[in-house]
Formats: C-alpha cells, sequence, structure tokens
C-alpha cells in the first residue's frame, strides 16, 4: 500500500484525477442509496395504507412524494399506461459521470511513454497505470452498485403502483360498466407475454 | 495471473450455470403447480416446492377466503414483491472485479516495475537489464490485457444470457402467469375483471425504445473507442519504437576544446562521454607538447627530441588550482607515436605523481532523425601494471592477443580484435586490459582504435552509437627479454 501510494504520488495530477473520480463515484452511490431508502420508506407506507384499504390516502402521499413517485400517480391517472417506471435524467447524468475519471486520467496518461530514458514521464507512466488500476474497477463497479440500486427502487415502486392498481381495481372496472362497456375487457394477442 | 484469470473464469462459469440451474427449477416448479391446480389442496401441495417468495403468495392466494377475483388481484400485485437476493449484488460486483483482476494486477506490476528502472549513471549493462525487464513486463501486462477482455467478453455473455433467463420482470411474469392459469383452472368460468385490469397494467411494455437506445448506446460506445484508438496512435507508434539510451551529453558533445592542427582518434566504438572536466588537459600534437597553456616541450613529427625533460618547465604552480589526487586529461594527435605519449606520461609520473590519465577521443553518434554529429569520449588509462588482466602488445604494425595476431595494415584488424576481447571473461565491465607499447610502437590513433575494439558493444566493426563497456587500460612498455 505504502509503494501504491509512493507511485501515485509521483504524479500530483494523476493524483488529483484519481481523487476526485473516487470521491465522485462514492458520492454518486451514496446519493443513490439515500434516495433507495428514501422511496422505499415511502413505498412501504403507502403499500401499508393500500392493504388497510386506504387507497385515496396512499395515492396522495404518492403525489406529495413526488419525483420517481410522481409516475405511479401518472400511471394510475392514465388507465391505459403500463406500470413501469423509468429512469430520470438525474440517473443517466449519474452514470456519465461515473465513466469521466477514468476517461479523463486515460487521456492525461496518454501524454507519457514507457522509455525509461525519459525518467519523468515514466514516473509519470507508473502513476497513471496504478491509478487506472484502482479507478477503472471503482468507476465500473461504483455503475453497477448505481444501476442496481436504482433497479431495486424502480420495483419497489412498481410494487407500490401494484398496490395502487388492486386497490383501484375496482372503481375503474365499474367505471367502464358504467359506460356500457365490457364488464372484462378482452385480453390483447400480446398478454400472452405474461 | 494465469491462476486468477481461470479463477474468475470458474466464477462465470459456476454463476451461469447456477442461474440456469435456478431457472429451470424455478419454471419445473411453476408447471407442477399450474398442472396441480385442479383442486385447493393438490394446489397448496404443489405450491410447497416454490422457491420463496412465490410459495408464500401462491399459499395466500389459495388460503384466502375473499372473493376469488380480489384474491387473485391481490396476489398479482403481491408478485411484484419478487426480486433477487440480496447477495446478488455482491455476486455481480465480484464478477465484475474478477474480470478486471487481471488486468489491474498486470497495470500495478508493470508499474512498480517501471518505476524501479533507473538508468543512471548510464551503462549498456544497466540498459541491457532494464530493456529486459521493461519488455518482459509490458509482455505480461499484454497477456493480462488479453485474459481481462476475454473475461470482460465472457461476462457481458453471461450477464446477457443471465438477463434473458433470469431477470425481475420475467420471473414475476412468470409467477402472474402461473397463478392465471391455476386460477382458470381452479374458477371455471368465473369472470376475474379486477384480476385482468391488473394484470394488463403489469405487464412489460412492449416496445423497442430499450433496444434501439441499447443501439445507439453501442454504437456511441464504438465510435468512442475508435476516436481514442486514432487519437493514440502516436503514442502506441512511439512506444513501439525499441528502448533508447541517450547517453550522449545533449548540451555540449564536446565540451574539450582542442587545437584545430590537432586530429582527434576517431575509434569506432568504446569508450565513454566526457565526464571529467576538472583536471588539466595535456594537448600534444605533432609539433608540441603543452600542459594547459604552458609549453613542455617542441616536438618534430611527434618525437621528443633528445634532453627534453631537463628543459621542461616546471609545472608546480600549474598544477597547484587542480584537486588531488591528480588526473590527466590526454588530447593527443593520432598520428603522434605512442612512445611520445607513454614517455610523456612516465615523467609526469616521476615529477609529479599523476598516475592516471583520460585519453580522449571522437566518436560519431547517429540521432534519431538519421543525422549524425561528433561526441567526445574518454577511456581511462593507468601506468601501474594490472596483474593477471589480459593484455595485447602492439607494434607499429603488429598486434598480439594471446594466440592472435593481426596485422594492422589489414583491413577488419578491429573485429578480429573485438571478438578476441568478448571472448575473455576478464574483460567484462570494470575489467582492466594492459597493453603493451614499444619503442617501435604504433600511432596514437592506432592505439584509440584497438583501445575502442576492445572496449565497444557494438556488434561488429562499426560505430553503433552505444557507449563502451567499461574498461580500464593499463599502458605499459613489454618487458625486456633477456
Amino acid at each position: 500500500m505504502a509503494a501504491l501510494i509512493q507511485t501515485l504520488s509521483e504524479d500530483a495530477g494523476v493524483l488529483a484525477i484519481l481523487v476526485l473520480g473516487l470521491s465522485l463515484c462514492a458520492l454518486g452511490v451514496i446519493w443513490v442509496w439515500l434516495r433507495d431508502g428514501r422511496i422505499r420508506g415511502r413505498a412501504d407506507e403507502i403499500i401499508e395504507l393500500t392493504q388497510r384499504g386506504q387507497a385515496d390516502e396512499a395515492r396522495v402521499l404518492a403525489h406529495q412524494e413526488g419525483g420517481l413517485l410522481r409516475a405511479v400517480q401518472n400511471s394510475l391517472s392514465d388507465a391505459d399506461r403500463s406500470a413501469e417506471v423509468r429512469w430520470t435524467r438525474w440517473d443517466w447524468v449519474w452514470i456519465a459521470v461515473f465513466q469521466l475519471p477514468w476517461l479523463l486520467l486515460f487521456f492525461y496518461g496518454a501524454g507519457t511513454v514507457r522509455d525509461p530514458e525519459a525518467e519523468a514521464r515514466v514516473q509519470a507512466l507508473a502513476a497513471t497505470m496504478t491509478a487506472l488500476s484502482l479507478l477503472v474497477p471503482f468507476s465500473l463497479g461504483s455503475t453497477l452498485v448505481f444501476f442496481q440500486l436504482g433497479r431495486a427502487t424502480r420495483q419497489r415502486l412498481r410494487e407500490v403502483t401494484a398496490h395502487l392498481l388492486a386497490a383501484v381495481a375496482a372503481t375503474h372496472v365499474e367505471a367502464e360498466a358504467s359506460e356500457d362497456r365490457h364488464s372484462i375487457r378482452p385480453l390483447p394477442a400480446d398478454s400472452r407475454r405474461l | 495471473m494465469s491462476a486468477l484469470f481461470f479463477f474468475a473464469l470458474a466464477l462465470q462459469l459456476a454463476s451461469l450455470v447456477g442461474v440456469a440451474l435456478w431457472q429451470l427449477r424455478y419454471r419445473r416448479a411453476l408447471s407442477a403447480f399450474q398442472a396441480a391446480a385442479k383442486s385447493p389442496a393438490e394446489a397448496r401441495a404443489a405450491a410447497e416446492p416454490l422457491p420463496e417468495p412465490a410459495r408464500q403468495i401462491a399459499l395466500r392466494y389459495l388460503g384466502s377466503t375473499s372473493d376469488p377475483d380480489d384474491a387473485l388481484c391481490e396476489a398479482l400485485a403481491d408478485c411484484t414483491a419478487e426480486r433477487p437476493p440480496r447477495w446478488a449484488i455482491a455476486l455481480k460486483l465480484g464478477l465484475l472485479l474478477s474480470a478486471f483482476a487481471p488486468a489491474c494486477l498486470g497495470l500495478i506490476q508493470t508499474a512498480a516495475v517501471i518505476r524501479g528502472v533507473a538508468l543512471n549513471p548510464p551503462s549498456i549493462e544497466r540498459f541491457s537489464h532494464v530493456q529486459e525487464l521493461v519488455e518482459a513486463s509490458f509482455f505480461a501486462l499484454r497477456g493480462a490485457l488479453h485474459g481481462s477482455s476475454w473475461l470482460l467478453a465472457t461476462l457481458a455473455i453471461g450477464g446477457l444470457l443471465s438477463w434473458w433467463l433470469n431477470r425481475g420482470e420475467l420471473r414475476q411474469a412468470l409467477l402472474m402467469r402461473a397463478l392465471l392459469l391455476a386460477h382458470t383452472q381452479l374458477h371455471p368460468g368465473a369472470p376475474a375483471p379486477k384480476s385482468v385490469f391488473v394484470a394488463l397494467r403489469l405487464r412489460p411494455t412492449p416496445s423497442l425504445s430499450g433496444a434501439i437506445t441499447a443501439t445507439a448506446l453501442w454504437l456511441a460506445a464504438v465510435s468512442a473507442a475508435a476516436i481514442v484508438l486514432a487519437s493514440t496512435a502516436q503514442l502506441r507508434a512511439e512506444n513501439f519504437r525499441p528502448l533508447s539510451l541517450n547517453v550522449w551529453p545533449a548540451a555540449e558533445p564536446r565540451p574539450l576544446e582542442a587545437p584545430p592542427e590537432l586530429h582527434l582518434p576517431s575509434p569506432k566504438g568504446g569508450g565513454r562521454p566526457v565526464g571529467e572536466l576538472s583536471f588539466p588537459s595535456l594537448t600534444i600534437t605533432p609539433g608540441a607538447a603543452s600542459l594547459q597553456q604552458t609549453e613542455l616541450t617542441p616536438l618534430k613529427d611527434g618525437v621528443l627530441p633528445p634532453g627534453w625533460s631537463q628543459l621542461a618547465p616546471s609545472l608546480t604552480e600549474a598544477l597547484k588550482a587542480y584537486p588531488r589526487p591528480l588526473k590527466l586529461i590526454l588530447l593527443a594527435d593520432a598520428s603522434v607515436p605512442v612512445p611520445t605519449v607513454q614517455a610523456l606520461m612516465r615523467w609526469l609520473h616521476r615529477e609529479y605523481k599523476i598516475s592516471e590519465f583520460f585519453f580522449v577521443a571522437q566518436r560519431r553518434q547517429t540521432l534519431n532523425d538519421g543525422a549524425s554529429r561528433l561526441v567526445q569520449v574518454q577511456f581511462p588509462v593507468v601506468l601501474k601494471r594490472a596483474h593477471e588482466a589480459p593484455a595485447i602488445t602492439i607494434t607499429s604494425g603488429e598486434l598480439q592477443a594471446g594466440q592472435l595476431r593481426l596485422d594492422l595494415q589489414a583491413e577488419g584488424w578491429p573485429d578480429g580484435l573485438r571478438r578476441w576481447a568478448d571472448a575473455q571473461a576478464g574483460l567484462r565491465a570494470g575489467g582492466v586490459l594492459q597493453i603493451f607499447a614499444g619503442r617501435r610502437g604504433a600511432r596514437y590513433g592506432q592505439l584509440l582504435r584497438a583501445m575502442g575494439a576492445a572496449d565497444t558493444t557494438c556488434a561488429a566493426d562499426f560505430d553503433c552509437g552505444l557507449p563502451g563497456r567499461g574498461l580500464s587500460f593499463s599502458l605499459r612498455r613489454p618487458k625486456r627479454r633477456r
């Protein structure tokens, strides 16, 4: 470890990019983890309300939360819409941010060559290689964790949507029946996908 | 490194096989549940082997006493709670890191090697050692990067198969279908409007947008990789060149000033860059011998006049300013006879205790752009005897090295001496070569050519631009035969 730090400290630019990259990745993962925790808590409350038969309160709570949970509300407003919850703009921004440091380091290190005659450049190359070996797995690992946590959040939102749909299904079916439509809509051909 | 590669590969294959087996078991259990759903009791028995949370969902549905449509509706909503276990993310992270492990380890090892590389002070032995180290290290790194590439490709294929077979939405959909089919068998002909409403909205969206986005991203990534490769082509071309050893002084290749009428010898190899500039210089032209600005004696065609030593001026004051022990830089014309040089050296040793000299010659250095320039080199020479050291004897027409006799008028004699020197165990770096030169001695240019041929690191009789192996020389008169 001491040798690694010694190698990295040979080039201040490499060290700065490495620290920046590790910090950004850690920040992104913490952000998505906190968001997942917050939404998970809200989702549990909403599911509990629907299971107690308080669907209206659950919908109000989902609407108040805003952001991702608003997608749930929207899916309930539009009866023909799927319960799928999409990725937000911020998710894509974070995933791009995770890749920036190691790409930056790659181009920074592209100015170095392995010729030991150029001693300073060799030291810079050694520092870049060491930093890349740390930053690339960390960045891609962070991306994976971010992606998985984001996916878990969406799964939880899908669960919320499913319970809210189940709670309001009777109302929708009655409304459709009163509109002199079929009480049970025929299954479309692609419903075999289920 | 290969053990790490095979371990990562085994981990990937094992996880893929595990996913496939789990999926097969899940599908079989769901099929058995559907087939057994002719009565609640049979369905309950068939639901027991289902993995969690499918088992709980199915049992809760079968045990519900409420309206069948409501029970199915709740069960379908519960299906969305089906998600991968907590350790799945740790497994995925482990697989990703294990795929990168060979490349990362290779990078760290190579960085450690090149960080330890030191070419100062420059020497051909050190350079050869460094060259071997760096080449071997980068070769190993290339293997490690290939290993990681294969692992990443395997991981991508494995991830795709895993997504295709075992993604959360698919597992949920399979469970929902099993519940819907079981419901139709348990309650034939009964309407289930609420369940159909929920099921329709929970089904995956049939859309091509995901595939189109993935294709666009893939094309963007490939384009970016092509741009990166193109923009770093120059660097890769630069690194493709063999390692270089730039030992010659960059600023001043000829730091010693010689009179215009003095023609320095030009050996085709050997010697080191001139590094000793703090000592006085002895200049010997065909017309005179001078120490710094003081003329010691006039010469006639390089030959000392009789009784010159009695007439030579005192150098005590002139040498006071120089560091001790005194050494001397010798700049002599190539045409000067070696006995003249030896006589002056012996006189300086006798009168002023100077026993170490640096013979200066010049070589032609080829630059990277194909041009060339002259550089000065020095050969360390002492007067004292070196016991057990290999020896050569040089006269005006012949050079004798052991059993080898070389005609100095013939072409290629330095190459013969180079091969003889290569075969001598005592002439490795730091070794000493004794040179005997008598009264019928050779010219100074021939002596320096012989010293260069013995010291050269070039593979043939041409100036390859590398410094010498680092020999020292002992210049003596031959023993008198009795």
